[in-house]
């Protein structure tokens, strides 16, 4: 079997690693899960080009090896985890920016750029990408597009999808595809196929290349936060500034406990967490973005409404900048950064489902009783608007994990199985930007029924093998020498 | 699980540990984003989690040491930049990690000889040099001139620098402090930094009984940085004294090709900036000396390496000099005329990364050590 790897090297020389310390690395993400459950591959190779990915998946088909592809490995549910080993492609090397075309606003770059690197590029001509989660200095456009990540800006501009023209595809069959419609901002023409790649986990193929629409930049951006008793009365008053007229460019909507998570540089500096009256249950953190007399009066009105409907906004602009650079900027005092310092003795763990408009409050009940249930840590919802000039979240239903104790790893797994179910039988889904994973793969015709059939029809259609990032969405059938996490 | 061989002796890895697992638990991955190695490299096993994580793999027997593991530890700058942007102490980690390696015999035969010749001659470049003769004429502007007598440490990678330790002592003359050079031993960071506990220890011996003042001035900031933290003295550096000092000099205001302000870039050195803190003093300097000061993208505790710290030039030449010229494009893109720097390691560094910058541009910029720069516009 070893001879796969011996083909690898005659084809892509320096860009294969196979040495044990080599491989360690690439074996785990950020989801929850114990040191034994690390999964390195058994080659790990940095393409530059498509075609050093086309000639890795020529040989994978060869042999009927697994092929995973990953960017940052920041994902929060093992979506790039090797868990059948094989072949791993780390994209990162795969980071040019081959064009910004400014008049028509897009970008095309390699896949393996991080957000961040796409921001900088198009800084310079006045433009910025949207889509921009927590983990953009280390997550690649590629994952972006593969896991269906959400954005700190959904609200206005939705998820990846608004923003992506076009995709380059090494299929599971070694072919090279282009998916898309070119530097067209929409198009009626052919199959919408490249929204099929979109959170296909890499199950369908290696994305390679991508074109982007941008968006310029405003002269300036407001971020404030305002209590409300419920989150529900959140999501009302949201609603109303849409059904106003006003353009808003983020709402996150944090339980009272999930605030504190976002606090750290505000605890730095005062030594305790921010005081939130005992009335206020919701905390909307609410995002603006123009020329400085429309954004002062789009404030102006956001705030009357807010009042008029019961709201508080927060005066304490500590509590909104900690918010902030934690949510976006990431600007912590050198030696201070938030994650490390709260993850020491458990992790965040969250599981990401979305319920109908009207059952917010119920589901975060269920949500409360099912993490007691299990006897998890609760560190609280948060509910983002994604849709964008309209109302529609995803959630993030998160507690703290001992990632050291296999018991509560497995309890976090039944929590995450049992939420994500409650959401599908309250008409909603399982998964709102982490994807299904392997850990969903047991119970993903509980939401889909019979659609999973066409699901593994349409698999055939790009990876007749099975290969690409196997027992993600489905079970692997392949049996091979690799060992297995599923 | 794999076959993988299980290792038995990780008794002197287990106080890593708790670290490494959360590093693992975070896995946020904030230190790659300036890693001037993996910004090269591009392999998440040459970033701070990848380290980290293959620490792990030896703790779980999934990860055997070998000379080829211990070259990656040996491929970091030790820069601090992942210290910078986490909340744990990754460099002192992987500088333990080095000293494990040499217990357990996976030291760099290179890094060996260095250490030896150290030991044999108190020199990083194993030279015997007799300070006081070699830099008897400053010495003489030392006693002769009028006002304190202190100390100058001066530092291996200084000896050879005439024109820096001149400017030193005349800066030092103008803030009214006459330094007096003698016989030195080497602060022995490299052989910390190398891995060589036992030797550093030995070094760090030597040097205690033999140095007999306690107030001193240095100009190297390793050999600061060294002092204070692992001596436990309390040096200044030469850019403390003239910060503390700048009522009293008066300055030539440095031109550019136009005949405007100069305008340059400070780079801070890793042992200076993020180690000591230092951040306010040179630019404050260059302020007062009348430059027009552009700070580059990445500045202060979030600078980036010049790409020769950690050992890295005893081990890895061109990816040494592909850091440096990283650096040098980012003091390119801020339109400076010059760089300056207070590190003899970084100058040099700088200087051979804005060489090859400028063969590819037709452009060069300028490397200038600040002790220099100093005394070249001081009044009289």
């Amino acid at each position: 079997m070893a001879g796969y790897i011996d083909e690898l090297r005659a084809a892509l020389g320096e860009k294969v690693r196979t040495e044990d310390f080599e491989r360690f690395a690439y074996g785990t993400d950020w989801s929850p899960r114990t040191p034994k459950e690390i999964f390195p591959p058994d080659v790990v190779i940095l393409p530059k080009e498509t075609e050093d990915v086309r000639k890795v998946v020529e040989i994978a088909f060869k042999y009927g090896i697994p092929v995973t592809a990953g960017g940052g490995l920041t994902g929060m549910a093992g979506g790039a985890v090797p868990i059948h080993g094989g072949i791993y492609i780390d994209g990162t090397a795969m980071n040019r920016i081959m064009e910004v075309d400014v008049a028509n606003q897009t970008i095309r770059v390699q896949a393996g750029c991080t957000m961040q690197e796409i921001v900088d590029a198009l800084e310079p001509h006045g433009l910025w990408i949207t889509n921009l989660p927590e983990s953009k200095w280390s997550c690649t456009i590629g994952s972006e597009i593969a896991c269906d990540n959400d954005s700190t800006f959904g609200m206005r501009w939705g998820k990846i999808l608004n923003a992506l023209l076009s995709l380059e595809l090494v299929t599971g069959k070694a072919e090279v595809v282009e998916f898309g419609h070119r530097k067209s901002h929409f198009s009626s023409s052919g199959y919408k196929v490249k929204d099929l790649i979109v959170g296909s986990e890499g199950t369908l193929g290696v994305i390679t290349a991508v074109t982007l629409k941008a968006e310029p930049i405003a002269d300036e951006r407001s971020v404030d936060m305002i209590l409300f008793p419920s989150m529900t009365r959140a999501v009302d008053y949201l609603n109303r500034l849409l059904k106003a007229g006003l353009a808003i460019d983020g709402a996150h909507i944090n339980c009272k406990r999930r605030l504190k998570f976002y606090t750290h540089a505000y605890k730095e500096k005062h030594g305790h967490d921010p005081e939130v009256p005992d009335w206020a249950e919701a905390l909307l953190a609410i995002i603006f973005s123009g020329d400085k007399k429309v954004l002062d009066f789009n404030k102006k009105y956001a705030f009357k409404v807010a009042e008029d409907m019961g709201g508080q906004l927060v005066k304490e602009r500590d509590i909104v900048e900690s918010w902030w650079v934690s949510k976006h900027t990431l600007a912590f005092e050198p030696y201070k950064q938030k994650w490390p310092k709260t993850q020491t003795e458990k992790k965040f763990g969250a599981c990401d489902p979305g319920v109908p408009m009207g059952r917010l409050e119920e589901f975060y009940k269920a949500f409360i009783a099912t993490a007691e249930k299990h006897n998890l840590s609760i560190l609280g919802m948060n509910a983002y608007l994604e849709h964008p000039n309209s109302i529609g979240f995803s959630l993030s239903c998160a507690l703290f994990v001992n990632y050291r104790d296999q018991d509560e790893v497995n309890r976090f797994r039944l929590y995450f199985e049992e939420l994500s179910k409650i959401a599908v039988d309250m008409g909603g889904t399982m998964s709102t930007y982490m994807g299904d994973t392997n850990l969903r793969v047991p119970y993903l015709e509980y939401e889909h029924g019979p659609a999973v059939a066409y699901f593994r029809e349409l698999k055939k259609v790009f990876d007749p093998k099975g290969i690409m990032n196997p027992g993600k969405k489905f079970k692997w059938e392949g049996g091979g020498t690799c060992g297995g996490g599923n | 699980m794999r076959g993988w061989e299980l290792m038995a002796e990780t008794e002197d890895l287990k106080k890593f540990r708790t670290d490494v697992e959360t590093c693992f638990g975070t896995s946020c991955n904030f230190c790659e984003k300036d890693c001037p190695i993996y910004k090269i490299k591009k392999d998440k096993t040459y970033t701070s989690r990848g380290k980290n994580r293959v620490i792990l793999g030896v703790l779980e027997g999934k990860v055997k040491p070998s000379e080829e593991l211990a070259k990656l530890f040996y491929t970091c700058v030790l820069c601090g930049s992942c210290d910078a942007r986490c909340a744990m102490e990754n460099n002192k980690r992987f500088k333990e990690m080095r000293a494990v390696l040499v217990k357990r015999g996976l030291q760099r035969k290179e890094h060996k000889e260095l250490i030896a010749a150290i030991k044999n001659t108190g020199d990083i470049y194993g030279r015997k040099i007799d300070l006081a003769k070699r830099f008897e004429e400053e010495g003489k502007t030392g006693a002769e001139g009028t006002g304190t007598v202190v100390p100058l440490y001066i530092g291996c990678q200084y000896k050879d620098s005439a024109d820096d330790v001149k400017a030193v002592v005349k800066v030092l003359n103008a803030c009214g402090i006459r330094p007096k050079i003698g016989d030195e031993f080497c602060c022995g960071f490299v052989a910390d930094a190398l891995g060589f506990e036992d030797d550093f220890n030995d070094i760090k011996k030597k040097n205690q009984e033999t140095m007999t003042y306690k107030d001193f001035i240095t100009v190297c900031p390793s050999c600061t940085h060294y002092f204070r933290t692992e001596y436990a003295l309390n040096p200044k550096h030469v850019l403390q004294v003239v910060a503390e000092n700048l009522d009293k000099l008066r300055w030539k205001r440095p031109r550019g090709a136009d005949g405007k302000k100069l305008k340059v870039t400070y780079h801070d050195p890793c042992d200076l900036g993020r180690r000591l803190k230092m951040f306010d003093e040179p630019r404050r300097i260059l302020e007062a000396m009348g430059v027009e000061m552009v700070e580059m993208k990445n500045n202060r505790a979030f600078s980036v390496c010049c790409g020769a710290g950690g050992g890295i030039l005893t081990t890895d030449k061109e990816l040494s000099r592909e850091m440096a010229k990283n650096r040098m494009r980012q003091a390119a893109d801020t339109g400076a005329e010059a760089l300056v720097t207070c590190c003899p390691t970084c100058e040099l560094a700088l200087l051979r990364g804005a060489n090859a910058i400028g063969r590819e541009t037709k452009r060069k910029m300028d490397v200038i050590g600040l002790y220099r720069f100093m005394a070249d516009h001081l009044k009289a």
